[in-house]
């Protein structure tokens, strides 16, 4: 079998090899300049083709009929705003589309000695404005960020955020919390005896009547401080364990209580005070607030906008199995 | 999360249709076979001299203005994510990975920023190929200019570095000289001592007969030696951190300065954005290494045996914000762990007959000795120093309590006549072998603590030598993750039918141990002949 160390049988594999790599890994041969074509109002069948495609290519599933609606849809509105952007103009003024197209031809012409204009002028002849795809990004943003700039001039009113806040309380709200000193009755060194130990302790204390700090020298060392700042459900649960957590919110408060199992042992626990669970002063989170709201304001502009333009110039779709134009479902 | 800062511009322009270079080949290559462009990437970053691929356009300018996006969506998450109240409920960092690599070996580091000035753009492996020129750029670009910016590195995976991590050299091969060592140890004071890509303490047959040093290796030194194992079996012990230490303190009597001061902390480096999700039960397994998102469920184990979860980094801090836990970081008063949330607190003294273990800890530590990561002062004549450590186990979550501890450990690290030398002591607990698990259930069972707490008197102590000390803090045995996995895959490692050929050699084969002991590292106490002239923190 001595051909199989020739060379050119390597050289042969190794090729096949790349050939199939490549084949299996890019089925569809993507056009040097995207392959956008805008004139028409229309989503054409190999741009539904070309979704379908980069979908499969960045999930390694091919899309379901309602992510491939959804992918049409938003093709939908890119064509829109793409459209009404051209009818304004931008794809003539905007110096960050001519300096792509710039870029494009001397990158086509090489070392040509035209000037930068003619250069210009030769790409708007070839109509690159219309075919590339950086271009085509660029013009979109443009008018999202006009879209945006404008519903966000206004300013947000207190009511606004009060509203804002209301429907949305969760990623503002402070959980409960609670703060306590708590004596400690190790398992480790009481064993069976941990818990006799520690309703003895409690009821020592029950009798004398005394403060939070009166017990503090009778327990056993613990890792973590004796008396806490205020911690939540979920902070306690770091340091004494689930069970422990969960039983503080059902303490008394300004009284000794216990014993309370943790991960480590019993407790003897004195709540000095309770924070409820609540939405915070809208002062502390205004900024946040304000952001959120300026934001939401700024998408459903952006809707209304797209909208409008689809309902003025519809953008029709032509592919197998989801013909459809805007005339039918604009009402 | 920090991300490599060698392919934020890259990723950023292969996933934006539009951007100039999407429709490369190589961004091809990304989006239609991510295991081939895992490799090519890796591949790419690997050079001596690295150069950005072609798509970055000259001088890689593409990529950088590219990697502008994910870096201020980086900040931009880091801020929102920070509580900046008074309940100082979650704190984050500003970070990325510099991730230099010289022929397959790995000397990644993570910088962390202690606010929000940062830099422009993260200097990468692509702008400064050695760790040297991290550090320069970083002083002039950051701690120089004089706004507040302030920056920590952090080495990891030093297991993976092929004994290249703590090497006191040069780039030009020149020993170091005391100005490299200050300007290392400037910067460099936390090591990351065990993450998912395996444990990086110390190796049995690297410089040591510590038997628990046997406990999540990896059986090469570079990944080189993991596609081509006979290059190497990942024995070269500069690349632990115990032996950096070692060599830490050969340098600080030869130099005056120690490059190699270190605390600890341990990472996860799962790239999934998960970094608290290291339970040996829940494994997730590793992301971006080639694998299509939305494939298939993998069968079989979830992730390659030889690779874990990954640690957990603690610290002891006055409170839960970046100032607190960055000058903590900077005073080394951390400690690291292989997972699970096991606390340990350490302080060393001078002071004779030193009890701690009773009422007040920290604050009798604090008044009578010096926290973990800190420097003994000048020895007294006739006493040695004493060590009060004390840990709890991991409390545990509702329905997974955590594993008792087994015992407490002082590592301790001299010279001798010039040279390096270490030994292990127990401090307190239980013997090894009094406790166990059943691999097949899972089940627990002997003796162990919930919590520990011991103070160990050094009995060899020479004041006139330079030495270290470390806590390690050992669980009883559990269940590695592979081990819960193979079990509920139904592979009976008695039973040789009840699972596929291959299944069942990875579960039931003698090269990795279906149960592990987890652990906790505390940051070593130095001590130098006359007291150490420790820098204060900036």
């Amino acid at each position: 079998m001595t051909w199989l160390r020739r060379p050119i049988v390597h050289f042969i594999a190794l090729g096949g090899l790349l050939f199939a790599v490549k084949t299996v890994a890019f089925g569809v041969r993507a056009p040097l300049f995207g392959g956008v074509e805008t004139t028409a109002a229309v989503v054409s069948a190999e741009r539904v083709a070309e979704l379908r495609q980069d979908w499969l290519a960045r999930t390694g599933a091919p899309p379901d009929a309602t992510v491939l609606a959804a992918l049409i849809e938003r093709e939908r509105d890119d064509e829109a705003l793409v459209r009404e952007a051209r009818r304004r103009g931008v794809h003539e003024t905007d110096p960050v589309v001519q300096r792509r197209l710039l870029r494009n031809m001397q990158f086509l012409r090489g070392d040509s000695d035209r000037t930068p204009a003619e250069l210009l002028d030769e790409a708007y002849a070839l109509g690159f404005d219309r075919t590339d795809l950086v271009v085509r990004r660029r013009l979109i943003q443009k008018l999202t960020l006009d879209v945006f700039a404008e519903a966000r001039a206004e300013a947000v009113s207190e009511d606004e955020l009060r509203s804002y806040l209301q429907a949305h309380p969760e990623p503002f709200t402070r959980p409960a919390r609670a703060r306590l000193t708590h004596v400690f009755l190790s398992r480790d060194r009481r064993g069976d005896a941990v818990a006799s130990d520690a309703k003895a302790l409690l009821r020592r204390i029950e009798q004398a009547d005394a403060g939070p700090r009166s017990l503090l020298a009778l327990g056993d060392p613990f890792l973590f401080p004796r008396e806490l700042p205020p911690h939540s459900e979920q902070e306690l649960a770091k340091i004494f364990g689930p069970d422990f957590a969960e039983r503080v919110a059902d303490l008394p408060v300004g009284a000794w209580s216990g014993p309370v199992p943790s991960a480590y042992g019993l407790h003897l626990v004195w709540v000095h005070d309770r924070t409820p669970e609540q939405l915070p002063i809208l002062a502390r989170v205004r900024d946040r607030l304000r952001e959120a709201v300026l934001a939401e304001r700024s998408e459903r502009a952006l809707r209304a906008f797209v909208a409008a333009l689809r309902a003025r110039d519809p953008i029709r779709v032509e592919a197998a199995g989801v013909e459809a134009s805007d005339r039918e479902d604009a009402e | 999360v920090t991300d490599h800062a060698e392919l934020l511009g890259e990723v950023h322009i292969c996933r934006t249709p539009g951007l100039p270079g999407f429709d490369s080949w190589t961004c091809r290559i990304y989006r239609g076979s991510p295991n081939i462009a895992y490799f090519l990437m890796n591949v790419r970053v690997s050079r001596a001299n690295p150069i950005r691929f072609a798509f970055c356009g000259a001088l890689g300018i593409y990529c950088l203005e590219a990697a502008l996006t994910p870096w201020t969506e980086i900040q931009l998450a880091a801020e929102a994510a920070y509580d900046r109240s008074s309940d100082c409920s979650f704190t984050t960092f500003v970070g990325y990975e510099w991730t230099g690599t010289q022929q397959s070996n790995n000397l990644h580091r993570n910088v962390i920023f202690r606010n929000d000035r940062t830099l422009d753009l993260p200097i990468s492996f692509y702008e400064q190929s050695r760790p040297e020129g991290l550090w320069r750029e970083l002083r002039e670009q950051c701690s120089q200019r004089g706004d507040g910016c302030e920056a920590l590195v952090i080495p990891h995976n030093s297991n993976l570095s092929n004994g290249l991590m703590f090497r006191p050299q040069n780039p030009d091969l020149s020993k170091y000289d005391a100005g490299d060592a200050a300007s290392r140890a400037e910067i460099e004071r936390l090591v990351e001592i065990m993450q998912h890509k395996g444990d990086s303490e110390c190796r049995l047959g690297a410089g040591t007969e510590d038997e628990l040093c046997g406990f999540e290796k990896l059986s090469f030194g570079n990944f080189a030696e993991r596609i081509i194992p006979f290059l190497g079996d990942g024995a070269d012990a500069a690349s632990f951190v115990r032996n950096g230490l070692k060599q830490g303190l050969e340098q600080h009597a030869k130099l005056g300065v120690n490059p190699f001061k270190l605390g600890f902390i341990a990472g996860t480096d799962t790239h999934v954005g998960t970094p608290g999700a290291v339970d040996e039960r829940r494994h997730v397994n590793h992301a971006g290494r080639g694998k299509a998102v939305l494939s298939e469920p993998p069968t079989g184990l979830q992730e390659d045996i030889e690779f874990n979860p990954g640690g957990l980094a603690g610290v002891w801090a006055e409170e839960n914000s970046r100032d607190a836990l960055f000058a903590a970081f900077w005073r080394r008063e951390v400690f690291g762990t292989s997972g699970p949330r096991i606390p340990v607190r350490v302080f060393g003294s001078f002071e004779k007959d030193w009890q701690l273990c009773g009422e007040d800890f920290a604050r009798r530590g604090y008044a009578e000795g010096v926290p973990m990561g800190g420097d003994l002062p000048a020895a007294p004549t006739d006493t040695p120093p004493a060590f009060a450590v004390q840990a709890a186990r991991d409390p545990g979550v509702r329905g997974a309590p955590g594993t008792r501890l087994q015992r407490i450990q002082i590592v301790k690290g001299w010279l001798e006549d010039g040279e390096a030398r270490e030994a292990v002591y127990d401090v307190v607990g239980h013997s090894a072998g009094e406790a166990s698990v059943d691999p097949n259930s899972c089940e627990r069972s002997g003796p162990g603590s919930d919590s520990l707490c011991g103070t160990w008197v050094d009995p060899d102590f020479d004041p006139g030598e330079h030495a270290f000390y470390y806590v390690r803090v050992l669980e009883n045995p559990s269940c590695r993750w592979s081990a819960h996995t193979c079990n509920k895959l139904g592979v009976a490692c008695s039973d040789r039918d009840s699972a596929g050929r291959d299944l069942f050699d990875v579960c039931c084969g003698s090269e990795h141990p279906r149960t592990i002991q987890e652990r906790a590292w505390a940051s070593p106490i130095w001590y130098t002949p006359g007291g150490s002239s420790a820098r204060a923190a900036p």
